[in-house]
């Protein structure tokens, strides 16, 4: 006997592409204007084992971040220190159950390294290496952004000497729109994804990636929408380490 | 240069003799009893894109657990049970001592097993009833822990947050076409799982000839034993793992044993409430 | 709970297989032993104290590391667990401290399985350690029981059981118990305990009280293989002596002073030391 053949055994997700993404008042399907962030929460010291830690919520994406360290490198000698950038999504993150090893992880531990080693004060510890940790716990878009603001944060509760913190910010066009910290759904029908990584006090962009079908002339109004969103993330995140630590 | 020797400086370079001058008092460095438990919180339902999911504090020992559910095929030696994988991680970030996703492999397979052992060798779950069609779809369901503080005590708060986030499960509704398609039943109701039993761990260690409850990872690494008991609600064994150390007498073993059996009440309460409150 | 029933080949519920050991058989390793329970059978290696990876060194002790290699199959993570039973229950006995930055390292490989597996690798692996000149403060035996319920519903307790057993079986238990402890008190002594399934508090306990008694056996067996090995010991066989005051005399030269139970152990080794 033989069992029937089954063709799909996946439950097919209904498309859940709605037919726009702005509505006639100029609003996102939840209800934002085009340069308005979800609802934010911070918090550092969660991890109480960490030297430093921080855990952001934008709306439904929530990230967790611990650092570690200055701690001894088996590295060559080095008379500057280093950072050491981790990101990893959990599997149960999004409605796809994810893989355990995947190579975008290390791509956006990359990208994370990099929008943070130019703000740590690194000629403070040389020889040893800074380890910061960051794992999605759920991910509803902008999460690359989440998990750098996020490592700011732990890096900032860990006592680390930085320049100053770093902000982030994705945009992403939808319907001819630029939007900015978009939901996952909006990333998955958008064009032109963009995360920008900024220190707003010196004013220096540390990341920016880009992928997609991006025009030369909207670039520059992309790229000043995502500082904008920057500038208003690290307000925020200044407050939160000022609430915590200045209590 | 005078060398001032505080209570911190002492706990860093002898623990031992640290823990020597709290535990022959009854009590220990984070002010609990011996025989005390840290404080437990459950919380259920919190990730959103996870069919079922939970958090577990135990101290600041924190777990997650997600479940996710896909339907698959069946095994061809069980066409009507669905299946269980298990994964436990404890990444870079839950702990000083990990410093890399490889360094907890070891940790992370015996926790599996243990858990795994436990769930499926004492019944705690129908796999029957994640059948969809027999012998052609069934569920399987993807449970997936990640320990976000590792302060000791892992295995419970990894058990514990498992037992939580399947009783959290909501399934969607799914119809099986002649093709053989299987798809979501729009607006359909959700079906939960049924657990037959609720298998409730508590952990001990001995350090310095002390029987310590609910040990934190500096007491783990200087005792000379730890233990799991695990009894469920109806007073049954569900294991009894110790994989080494000192030898211990059986009087300790019966007096574990009591103390885990009083507590099971407890957290069964308290993880009924965690899923009321999500309700 | 009933006790006494047959079982296959004509043995009674509380009845050990028969155990075979063979020590010595490989000549690169340190130390290796043969150990069979029944048609169970392991062979372990033991290679050290020697050279260690940067990443495993101890400062104060040397490191323990096992490997557990079924015959067939890939290596899962079961068998990484069997690895972490084992390695748990004998790092304790190996007197570590004495040979600090060094690896000892213990290889199990099963040559027949049948039941019993960790117990049976367990007990290889003392044996294996003696025979590698080791220092052990104390010998730790193993015995597995397994419950099965008849059609009329009451569990019967099988010690030691094999691979059918253990299929048919609602609850399985794996012990290993302080040798000394249990033969100078004949009570406690409990090193590991590993259980599955469910059981009652009773059925717990009679499987503790059956594999203390069988693990005595097994001590007993471990002692006598020791005895009559020839090749290893350098002393005349009748001078191998555990009583106390005559291991305290041998240590009495030395010149540091360990505890009681220890210096047992000290003397213990001295007399199994392989001739150069």
């Amino acid at each position: 006997m033989y069992a029937p053949q089954i063709k799909s055994v996946r439950p097919l997700q209904q498309s859940d592409k709605p037919s726009k993404f702005i509505g006639d008042d100029g609003k996102r399907i939840d209800g934002r204007s085009l340069d308005e962030f979800r609802s934010v929460f911070m918090r550092t010291g969660m991890v109480k084992q960490a030297k430093g830690s921080a855990y952001i919520e934008l709306n439904n994406t929530k990230v967790i971040c611990s650092a570690y360290g200055p701690r001894q490198t088996n590295n060559e000698f080095s008379d500057k220190g280093m950072l050491n950038c981790d990101f990893k999504i959990a599997s149960f993150a999004s409605k796809q159950r994810r893989k355990k090893t995947r190579d975008e992880d290390k791509e956006f531990s990359i990208y994370m390294r990099d929008a943070l080693e130019i703000s740590v004060n690194l000629d403070k510890f040389p020889k040893s290496v800074v380890d910061v940790y960051a794992l999605v716990l759920e991910d509803d878009g902008s999460a690359l952004a989440a998990a750098i603001m996020c490592g700011s944060l732990a890096l900032a509760d860990a006592g680390i000497e930085l320049y100053d913190l770093v902000g982030a910010c994705s945009a992403i066009k939808v319907d001819s729109h630029i939007v900015i910290d978009p939901s996952s759904t909006e990333q998955k029908y958008g064009v032109g994804a963009i995360t920008c990584a900024h220190m707003s006090n010196l004013n220096e962009i540390t990341q920016l990636t880009e992928a997609g079908d991006v025009e030369y002339s909207t670039m520059v109004e992309f790229v000043n929408m995502c500082v904008d969103g920057c500038r208003k993330m690290s307000d925020k995140m200044r407050q939160t380490l000022a609430t915590e630590h200045l209590k | 240069m005078k060398l001032e020797a505080s209570a911190d400086v002492i706990r860093k370079l002898h623990p031992l003799e640290f823990y020597k001058r709290f535990l022959p008092e009854g009590i220990r460095p984070d002010g609990r009893n011996l025989n005390k438990p840290r404080v437990t919180v459950i919380s259920a339902g919190s990730l959103t894109t996870a069919e079922g999911s939970a958090l577990v504090k135990l101290g600041s020992t924190s777990a997650i657990c997600g479940i996710k559910a896909e339907v698959t095929i069946p095994a061809d030696t069980e066409p009507q049970c669905g299946k269980l994988v298990l994964s436990v991680e404890l990444p870079p970030l839950c702990s000083p001592n990990i410093q890399r996703w490889t360094d907890s492999v070891e940790q992370n397979s015996s926790l599996e097993v243990q858990i795994e052992d436990i769930l499926l060798k004492t019944n705690v779950l129908n796999l029957e009833a994640l059948c969809i069609k027999d012998s052609s779809a069934v569920w399987v369901l993807y449970v997936d822990v990640y320990i976000l503080e590792h302060d000791g005590n892992c295995f419970d708060a990894a058990l514990l947050s498992v037992l939580t986030a399947l009783t959290n499960v909501k399934l969607p509704e799914v119809e099986v076409n002649e093709e053989q398609i299987v798809s979501i039943v729009e607006g359909g109701s959700t079906q939960s799982l049924e657990l037959n039993h609720y298998p409730i761990p508590l952990s001990f260690c001995i350090l310095d000839d002390k029987l310590l409850v609910d040990p934190t990872s500096e007491e783990e690494e200087l005792s000379s034993t730890c233990f799991t008991i695990v009894y469920n609600n109806r007073g049954e064994l569900c294991s009894l793992y110790k994989p080494g150390g000192k030898h211990i007498n059986d009087d300790i073993l019966e007096e574990c044993k009591q103390t885990t059996l009083n507590r099971t009440e407890h957290i069964v309460k308290l993880m009924k409430q965690a899923n009321e409150a999500k309700k | 709970m009933s006790t006494l029933v047959k079982r296959q080949k004509g043995r009674l519920s509380n009845q050990l297989r028969s155990i075979e050991a063979q020590l010595g058989l490989l000549n690169k390793a340190d130390g290796s032993a043969k150990y069979k329970q029944g048609d169970s059978s392991v062979l372990a290696a033991v290679y050290g104290p020697s050279e260690v990876l940067p990443k495993d060194e101890k400062g104060d002790r040397a490191s323990v590391q096992v490997v557990f290699k079924r015959r067939d199959g890939k290596p899962g993570r079961r068998e990484k667990q069997n690895e972490n039973i084992i390695r748990n229950a004998l790092e304790p006995i190996i007197m570590t401290h004495l040979y600090p930055r060094t690896a000892i390292m213990i290889i199990v490989q099963v040559l027949v399985d049948d039941g019993s597996i960790l117990s049976v690798a367990l007990n290889a692996c003392v044996l294996a350690l003696m025979d590698a000149g080791v220092p052990i403060s104390t010998v730790i035996s193993s015995i597995s029981c397994s419950i099965v319920v008849d059609e009329n519903g009451s569990q019967t307790l099988l010690t030691d059981p094999d691979l059918s057993e253990e299929r048919t079986s609602i609850g399985e238990t794996y012990f290993v118990f302080d040798g000394h402890v249990v033969a100078k008190t004949g009570e406690g002594g409990l090193v590991s305990s590993v259980t599955s399934g469910l059981l009652t508090d009773s059925a717990y306990t009679s499987c503790l009280t059956a594999s203390r008694s069988g693990s005595k056996s097994v001590y007993t067996f471990i002692r006598e293989t020791l005895k009559r090995k020839p090749t290893t010991v350098m002393a005349p066989i009748e001078n191998i002596i555990f009583e106390r005051d005559e291991a305290s005399s041998a240590t009495n030269g030395s010149d540091f002073k360990m505890e009681d139970e220890k210096e047992e152990s000290k003397t213990f080794s001295n007399v199994f030391m392989k001739p150069i």
